[in-house]
């Protein structure tokens, strides 16, 4: 029995400093994160067709324990959000910009869900990747309410 | 011994699975909004009695009818309070003796606005105490300009010869329309 418990101790403390060899990512808002809404002015009118916020831009940046990982290992990461209060009208479009080391899903905006899916792919460490969401769908028909939610980006090595 | 390869493969399987997260807080206010007026412009309607085409006959208030208005709005709701109603009343001045003015918004008609429309209470004898004309408005904007948004239809009746004053020939009435939550 303690042959036992030494063996499993060893494999423990052995595969204890590799777990560690993880992958980071980090988000770091840039600039004004106060999302204005444009003004109605005449009685009769709505939103304009289409209408969007402007856009509200983060940093990037994926980084990793182990620097042999810094070059080639791949990564993917997966997009989704935790409402807070928010309304099922209000779409949340996200788009993160082209960048070496940036291989799948740059330069185009995707819709986010409540679920995850496929953000952006890449390998190696990244950092400065710029991104940016919008909110588009907003009426009159949505009640005038303060929402909140969160965008969730979880990074796994592939 | 099975035990101990169950943990050890559990632990592997951590290092596998190894994974990070981070956030991005959004935050968004959707401005309340209640907004109204009268189409195409404020300026004055006349509604007429008539002298009779007949002598003996009744006083003819077929000029007394204008349809020239249009209701526009543009109405946010919140949870608490999901719909507005439009409240008329006269603020000044007063109809004449023997006589009534009375108002119909129609329902919204236009090409254009979305949302909870209002609906039209039907019609309503003008006084000195507010009245709701337009009830139930929800998230909603009914089009901008005439032709769009709730008709309103005046029309001057007479209800009693006697109480009427030939002093009283002309009444000016100042009329207020309001957007107010239910």
């Amino acid at each position: 029995m303690n042959k036992f418990l030494i063996s499993f101790f060893l494999v423990l403390f052995a595969l204890l400093p590799t777990k560690s060899f993880a992958q980071y990512i980090t988000i770091s808002p840039t600039g004004n994160s106060n999302i204005k809404i444009k003004n109605i002015k005449e009685a009769g009118d709505g939103y304009p067709n289409n209408y969007k916020t402007k856009k509200v831009k983060a940093k990037m940046s994926v980084t990793f324990n182990n620097a042999s990982k810094n070059q080639n290992q791949k990564w993917q990461i997966l997009i989704s959000k935790q409402d807070t209060f928010w309304d099922d009208e209000l779409q949340i479009w996200l788009k993160g910009k082209k960048k070496k080391g940036v291989d799948s899903g740059a330069n185009q905006f995707k819709q986010i869900k409540n679920y995850d899916i496929d953000f952006l792919g890449g390998k190696g460490k990244v950092s400065n990747v710029q991104l940016e969401f919008e909110i588009r769908n907003i009426s009159i028909t949505i009640p005038a309410e303060s929402y909140s939610t969160e965008l969730v980006f979880t990074i796994i090595e592939e | 011994m099975k035990i101990w390869i169950s943990i050890l493969f559990f632990m592997m399987s951590l290092h596998i699975s190894g994974q990070s997260t981070d956030y991005w807080e959004v935050n968004l206010t959707l401005p309340q909004i209640a907004l109204l007026d009268i189409e195409p412009n404020n300026a004055t309607i006349e509604l007429e009695a008539d002298v009779p085409n007949n002598p003996g006959g009744e006083l003819n208030t077929g000029e007394g009818i204008d349809n020239s208005k249009w209701i526009n709005y543009t109405s946010t709701s919140t949870l608490s309070s999901p719909t507005k109603n439009v409240i008329m009343e006269i603020i000044q001045g007063q109809v004449p003796s023997g006589m009534e003015v009375r108002v119909n918004a129609s329902n919204h008609s236009g090409s254009k606005g979305a949302g909870t429309f209002g609906t039209s209470v039907g019609t309503i004898i003008l006084s000195n105490s507010p009245q709701t004309i337009i009830s139930d408005i929800g998230g909603a904007y009914t089009g901008n300009k005439k032709n769009n948004g709730h008709n309103l239809t005046f029309s001057l009746h007479i209800v009693n010869y006697e109480l009427m004053n030939e002093l009283e020939d002309s009444n000016i009435l100042l009329v207020s329309y309001t957007l107010m939550d239910n």
